[in-house]
């Protein structure tokens, strides 16, 4: 007899689910750059996850902890050696010298810090559209919200990103370019 | 520069930026909606009743709207139960609608209707009895009934209808339906059963087929069901004479 209607844990993976996955198709995409091996990653990622979510606390971090290592194994089996994580996922802070390196250090906890965005969601928005350069109709189409909401919504990120720059002393943005 | 255009070149300059292929981008919703249904399939949380959950939601999502899994089963289980109630409203008229019809009439009697009497889309019935040629002196028209149930008129019908044939024949008395026209029979029984205070009235009137003048009434007042018999007995009576 199939189910006549999806069970709790179900519900809220789908949600999780819904929200999260273009950021890790994303994530795996840059790495691989192959559609179908990124697709059967993440679904493998959410597979796991789904078995897992009773236990896991953070979904986001879990899943792209997950992410890091589905991607690691790809890689091992397809080169067929030992790989290190740093090959794969490069400090990118290194990359970086002096008053810059500092620079991205803030820059990126700008992006960590949960203060800076109303929800998990939020953040969702700001790194489809900042980081996988999503337009803002197909942002919205991927979170279920309008363009109009999503550029409202985008342009007070960006509001309380610059804002939180400022108070951690990077006066004019301009300058970092 | 505005805030809005420094933001991207800062994510490419300190490298966050992963920009995505246009076409990628495009396959995201499509390749998501799969793994979905892969992943539920593979758990067995996937059937039929959950797949048009999932449509709605995805559809919702790219229409600009977040629906929640659980207003999506909703919304889908309140079309389903409205869709279900049409389809049985549909059924009770058309049963309530056969129950009224010559069709009826004869397969609640056992007795031959005149096929001419019922609806051309009707079913014929197969009956025992030949059907009669040509037309019989009586009709008998299902009785009418105010302030009463189907079954109880019914139940009269069939009581007179049935005496009628017992004692005159079936080749001079059938039994014919609300839609029947003069010249399915030369006279026909009319009537109706009604609801008075706590008794019943039933009254009984033969009239020409072709002229619609009364030939007869008759009249009888019970004070219970348990009556029926008595008095569709004196009525059956009175009407016999009218047979022709």
């Amino acid at each position: 007899m199939p189910p006549l209607v999806l069970d709790r844990a179900s519900r809220d993976f789908t949600a999780i689910y819904s929200d999260l996955f273009p950021v890790v198709y994303g994530a795996v995409y840059s790495k691989i750059r192959d559609a179908d091996d990124t697709g059967d990653i993440t679904q493998e990622v959410f597979a796991r996850f789904y078995m897992k979510m009773g236990e896991v606390e953070n979904p986001r971090r879990w899943v792209l902890g997950m992410m890091r290592h589905s991607v690691m194994q790809f890689f091992r089996s397809r080169r067929g050696e030992e790989i290190s994580i740093e090959e794969v996922f490069e400090d990118m802070n290194l990359v970086f010298v002096n008053g810059f390196r500092d620079a991205r250090l803030i820059i990126q906890e700008a992006l960590d810090n949960m203060e800076n965005f109303n929800g998990e969601r939020e953040r969702i928005l700001f790194e489809l559209i900042a980081v996988n350069r999503f337009t803002y109709g197909e942002a919205g189409r991927e979170l279920g919200m309008t363009e109009r909401g999503v550029r409202r919504r985008y342009r007070l990120i960006v509001r309380r990103l610059v804002e939180y720059l400022r108070r951690k002393g990077i006066r004019n943005l301009e300058d970092l370019l | 520069m505005s805030e809005k255009e420094i933001i991207p070149r800062l994510m490419e300059k300190f490298r966050f930026a992963e920009p995505l292929p246009v076409e990628v981008r495009k396959t995201i919703s499509a390749r998501k909606k799969s793994g979905l249904v892969a992943i539920l399939r593979a758990r067995n949380r996937y059937g039929v009743f959950i797949a048009p959950a999932i449509w709605l939601f995805f559809l919702a999502r790219r229409t600009g709207i977040s629906l929640s899994m659980a207003k999506c089963t909703l919304i889908i289980w309140g079309i389903v139960v409205m869709a279900a109630s049409t389809a049985a409203t549909g059924v009770v008229y058309a049963v309530k609608h056969y129950r009224d019809s010559p069709a009826a009439a004869a397969a609640l009697s056992g007795v031959a209707i005149r096929q001419d009497a019922a609806p051309p889309a009707e079913k014929k019935i197969d009956s025992p009895v030949p059907v009669v040629e040509p037309a019989p002196g009586l009709g008998v028209v299902p009785f009418e009934f105010i302030g009463v149930d189907a079954d109880f008129a019914e139940t009269v019908t069939k009581k007179i209808g049935e005496g009628l044939i017992g004692s005159c024949g079936a080749r001079k008395v059938a039994y014919v339906g609300r839609s029947c026209s003069a010249g399915m029979s030369k006279r026909l029984l009319l009537g109706s059963v009604v609801k008075l205070g706590d008794g019943y009235r039933i009254t009984a009137r033969v009239v020409d087929a072709a002229t619609s003048r009364i030939l007869l009434f008759a009249s009888e007042k019970i004070s219970s069901a348990d009556e029926i018999d008595s008095a569709c007995g004196r009525m059956l009576l009175r009407v016999r004479g009218a047979v022709e």
